[in-house]
């Protein structure tokens, strides 16, 4: 009952974020310099013509107008058209998304896995040169930008060793064997920087619990070492992880925008880019919506998970 | 009893500072890494500085006959895709990126500061208004809001550092805000406003210089941040324009030369990379000093 109420409360506390991203969007790319009517007509169209597409595409009207009627379209899943190749928005992303979102999936599982393996190792071995050096990886690791890390990467792995193709997505269903052999590269630039950070808390963390009264009653009990960190003080280690999860989901598309470009990974990411470069301003308002949206989502998600895992949340 | 009340809040608050800031840098002292760390930082600070006039050639000076030469010992670095030195690009860029960083974080200090204690100081709506606008910034996923604020500007190196910085606003504005809460019912601010001080002036003259310590630690952490955001806006082509010398630019202008001339790409990122790394681990090293309750 308890975690109903919780659930429903945070969703209803998403939507005014939700409407209020969806406000920002529409105004910080209305403040861009350039007539999209001028750009679909072409430089050498008559007045006439660009009025007849300005009205059209609602331009004469007051902002706030425009905002609304932007808006409702949005809610029935219109997203207006590019402006380039007047394919609906909508289409364009439900094709990119899921490269995105696969992308996205990918690293987040290498990086939690890889980054809660290292970090308590080297928490259990801590002040060892073995931890000493994990950590400088780690550090390592977060320091060295996504484009620096894709492109080290492609040049070691797919260029020198010609291990994994260098750029591009064949044509395959997502998670058949060729696709995810061209994702291996990019999932991997994106996931390091999250393994680092993921590492590094772990290990804090597990060290955190370890001086907690319950593990040394544990270990008072005459339990084994073993049995004490890893059922005991484990478990616990792993919430403020959890917390985590979702702002490295984030960090993940925004730095996916670039991996995307450097591998070619036909994404989200990618086409915002594109986007920007064509000033195809519905195709980069959609996009972004869409990408805000789906990270408030997994916020939430998290949230929600963490209620679950540690009761104490949902009494707040 | 003689002394004035914002006397008294003065003398708190010098002690207050001395006691942490002080004696944290010299906790800081005993860690070797943080102290190299420190090192390094300042000396890429120097190279910012003097670099241009290090370099032994002109950064934008072109020589297409000798493009994609490998390092020599006149071009330690070698030269790019239009024979210009890399080596001089690259310690020109020193500046480029700590400017880029400077003025973005500037801009997050400034507006983020104004804004946290104002939501801090006044409460109420002003402070909701101000907290929803940040959770709004907030929900969109880290890099992603400075690429749609370059994008409505459009691409350049002034509308990169105020994207950069925009989109810093937001955890300066929480991080002041919960400071100053924390300052607003304190005796030195009833002191002030007993004395009849306006909100103005114990805002700026009495709160302030409390949070402006905690403020500065923030802004030189983050500052690594910003200039990484910059280099991969300038990499994305939406930051600097050729032919300034920039990190990132210079690694997208490699990208496409990565298969027969790695060397375009290697030194660029070399250099942002041990930067970044400089200040993570002197940002480690002051994060355990000031606050070693955190310290393992």
């Amino acid at each position: 009952m308890l975690m109903a109420s919780y659930i429903v409360r945070r969703l209803l506390q998403m939507v005014p974020v939700l409407i209020l991203v969806s406000v920002f969007v529409f105004f910080i790319l209305h403040i861009a310099p350039g007539n999209p009517a001028l750009m679909i007509a072409g430089p050498d169209a008559s007045i006439e013509v660009i009025e007849e597409i300005e009205a059209e595409l609602g331009l004469d009207l007051p902002l706030y107008e425009q905002y609304l009627r932007w808006a409702g379209n949005v809610v029935r899943g219109d997203l207006g058209r590019s402006l380039r190749t007047r394919i609906p928005v909508t289409e364009e992303l439900l094709e990119y998304m899921p490269n995105t979102l696969a992308l996205a999936f990918v690293s987040i599982t290498i990086s939690s896995i890889l980054g809660i393996i290292i970090g308590v190792i080297s928490a259990v071995r801590q002040n060892t040169p073995l931890d000493t050096g994990i950590v400088f990886v780690a550090v390592s690791g977060i320091s060295a930008p996504s484009f620096v890390r894709a492109l080290l990467l492609m040049w070691v792995f797919a260029i020198t060793f010609e291990w994994f193709p260098i750029s591009g997505r064949p044509a395959g269903p997502l998670f058949s064997l060729p696709v995810l052999h061209a994702m291996a590269l990019p999932a991997l630039a994106l996931a390091i920087g999250g393994m680092a950070s993921l590492a590094r808390l772990s290990r804090s963390s597990f060290l955190e619990v370890l001086r907690q009264d319950y593990v040394r009653t544990a270990r008072a009990k005459g339990l084994s070492e073993r049995v004490v960190q890893y059922k005991h003080a484990l478990k616990n280690a792993m919430l403020p992880v959890i917390t985590i999860l979702g702002f490295r989901l984030g960090a993940m598309f925004g730095g996916s925008v670039i991996v995307e470009t450097v591998f070619a990974w036909p994404g989200v990411g990618r086409r915002i880019i594109g986007a920007i470069g064509t000033r195809d301003f519905p195709v980069i308002q959609g996009a972004v919506l869409m990408l805000a949206t789906v990270y408030v989502l997994v916020n939430l998600l998290t949230d929600i998970s963490y209620a679950y895992v540690d009761p104490r949340i949902r009494y707040d | 009893m003689t002394e004035k009340p914002e006397q008294v809040a003065k003398a708190g608050l010098s002690a207050r500072k001395g006691h942490w800031l002080i004696e944290g840098l010299q906790r800081m002292r005993k860690n070797r890494g943080a102290v190299v760390a420190g090192c390094a930082v300042l000396m890429f600070l120097f190279l910012a500085i003097v670099g241009p006039m290090l370099a032994p050639h002109d950064p934008v000076d072109t020589d297409p006959p000798n493009r994609f030469e490998r390092p020599t010992l006149e071009h330690p670095f070698g030269r790019d895709h239009l024979g210009r030195c890399i080596f001089s690009r690259v310690l020109a860029g020193t500046r480029v990126s700590f400017f880029q960083g400077f003025i973005a974080t500037g801009i997050a200090l400034f507006f983020g500061g104004v804004l946290g204690i104002v939501a801090g100081y006044y409460g109420g709506v002003l402070d909701h208004l101000i907290s929803r606008l940040v959770d709004v910034m907030m929900a969109f996923p880290g890099f992603l809001l400075a690429v749609t604020i370059v994008a409505a500007l459009g691409p350049g190196i002034v509308n990169c550092m105020i994207a950069v910085g925009v989109s810093s606003i937001p955890r300066f504005v929480r991080l002041t805000r919960s400071d100053v809460l924390s300052f607003r019912e304190q005796e030195f601010t009833e002191a002030a406003r007993a004395s009849g001080a306006k909100d103005f002036r114990i805002m700026f003259r009495h709160i302030l210089p409390n949070v402006v310590g905690p403020l500065g630690v923030y802004s030189t952490l983050r500052l690594s941040t910003a200039i990484l955001a910059a280099a991969g806006l300038s990499f994305l082509g939406l930051g600097a324009q050729p032919p300034t010398p920039e990190w990132g630019a210079m690694a997208a202008a490699g990208r496409g030369h990565l298969i027969r001339h790695p060397h375009m790409v290697l030194f660029p990122a070399a250099a942002i990379f041990l930067l970044v790394l400089a200040f993570n681990f002197l940002g480690d090293g002051l994060r355990d000093a000031l606050d070693p309750r955190q310290s393992d």
